[in-house]
């Protein structure tokens, strides 16, 4: 609820920050506000792990979708409010994160009353390989969301879709 | 010399903050997960599971979908209003809350869609079920009220009760399978939280270095939004 003039004037006017400078992910360089802990912050960030992540589309990682796109050139939108037809992907689709890399976007769909989840789309994105490793971890990834609901990842001769 | 963050670097500081770097097992601890995003925001679509479990999920894979509620209704660890959407929020930043229960106030109090065309005494009744009831959701009007039921049935109650919650006069007093129960505001906000008031540049000092420490680093726009 704050305004765009209150946050500006706040970041003028505040000591405690200091301003920087991020490469976005077309190479091209922007300004930017930080804490002036940000380089000890730095020191202490690691590497993301390997793991692949099914992410979801409220996940304050995705949040603002113009950072997010920035940041990582990952295209994203949530088309639940968007009528059927005009809808590029799904009603309720989920970034794939990889390291630091959004690789792809799925559609689950958990049913509870047959104990059951289910992939009704996926979409690796561009540039993307989708090799067995990559599809071994989506595979453990989902196994675990279904523990989660509390259902199983239902498979259809050892294929997902 | 401008610090200058490589984009693999800006992507990983971001990861981190955000809790998504770590391998995400160990003991769960709610409230530190919500802490250290700032706010957790909640949402009634289950299409695995609802979105806050996901989202809590994904930092810690040991997390149930039943660990969360108590905070809200039992422990008072959270209280529930609007960010962007609505959210749970640790329960120590409730005094650093009262520009966003007045400015929200004020917008559905001016709004047109929350109109409700009940007067003031209805809207009263309303707050006054709760106060003699206790918590209550927005099923109990429409299906308590006996010969009322045409005007209760429509919206205009829900609406009442809405922006009530906005303003900070009612105030979520747990969920049941996502349903709200309102209660008085001064019911669900600990006494010891009530009387304390900050400036509102110091709300506003306080809620930029929240958000731009959850965020890394953040263009103008980038804070706002959070």
């Amino acid at each position: 609820m704050l305004s765009a003039r209150e946050v500006k004037s706040w970041a003028e006017n505040c000591s405690g920050l200091m301003q920087i400078e991020v490469e976005l992910a077309d190479k091209s360089i922007v300004p930017a506000y930080a804490l002036q802990d940000v380089e000890r912050g730095m020191a202490e960030v690691a590497s993301p792990i390997k793991r692949l992540r099914i992410i979801n589309p409220f996940d304050p990682a995705i949040r603002d979708r113009n950072r997010l796109a920035r940041l990582f050139g990952f295209a994203y939108r949530n088309e639940m409010f968007v009528p059927k037809t005009k809808r590029k992907w799904g009603y309720y689709v989920y970034p794939l994160l990889e390291g630091v890399r959004f690789v792809g976007r799925i559609e689950i769909k958990a049913d509870r009353g047959r104990g059951e989840m289910n992939v009704t789309g996926f979409w690796p994105e561009p540039g993307v390989r989708w090799g067995a490793k990559r599809q071994s971890k989506l595979h453990s990834e989902l196994g675990r969301f279904s523990k989660l609901a509390g259902v199983e990842l239902a498979q259809k001769n050892g294929a997902l879709i | 010399m401008v610090l200058r963050l490589n984009n693999r670097d800006a992507r990983r500081l971001w990861l981190t903050t955000t809790g998504l770097a770590a391998t995400p097992t160990g003991p769960v601890d709610v409230m530190a997960l919500i802490r250290a995003l700032g706010f957790l925001q909640i949402d009634t679509v289950r299409n695995v599971t609802r979105a806050h479990h996901h989202i809590l999920w994904s930092r810690n894979q040991n997390y149930r979908e039943k660990m969360l509620w108590p905070h809200l209704g039992e422990r008072r660890d959270l209280f529930e209003h609007f960010t962007h959407d609505a959210s749970l929020i640790p329960m120590e930043f409730f005094p650093m809350w009262q520009m966003q229960f007045a400015r929200l106030g004020a917008r559905f109090a001016n709004s047109r869609w929350y109109k409700t065309g009940m007067g003031r005494d209805e809207v009263r009744a309303v707050y006054q079920r709760i106060e003699m009831e206790g918590p209550l959701s927005t099923h109990a009007f429409d299906t308590k009220i006996e010969g009322k039921r045409e005007m209760w049935a429509r919206p205009p109650h829900k609406k009442a009760l809405e922006k009530m919650w906005y303003g900070g006069e009612l105030a979520t007093a747990y969920r049941e399978n996502f349903v709200k129960y309102y209660d008085l505001a001064d019911r669900v906000f600990p006494q010891r939280l009530r009387g304390v008031s900050h400036s509102t540049e110091m709300q506003i000092d306080w809620l930029c270095t929240q958000a731009l420490k959850r965020l890394g680093f953040a263009s103008v726009g980038e804070i706002k939004r959070f």
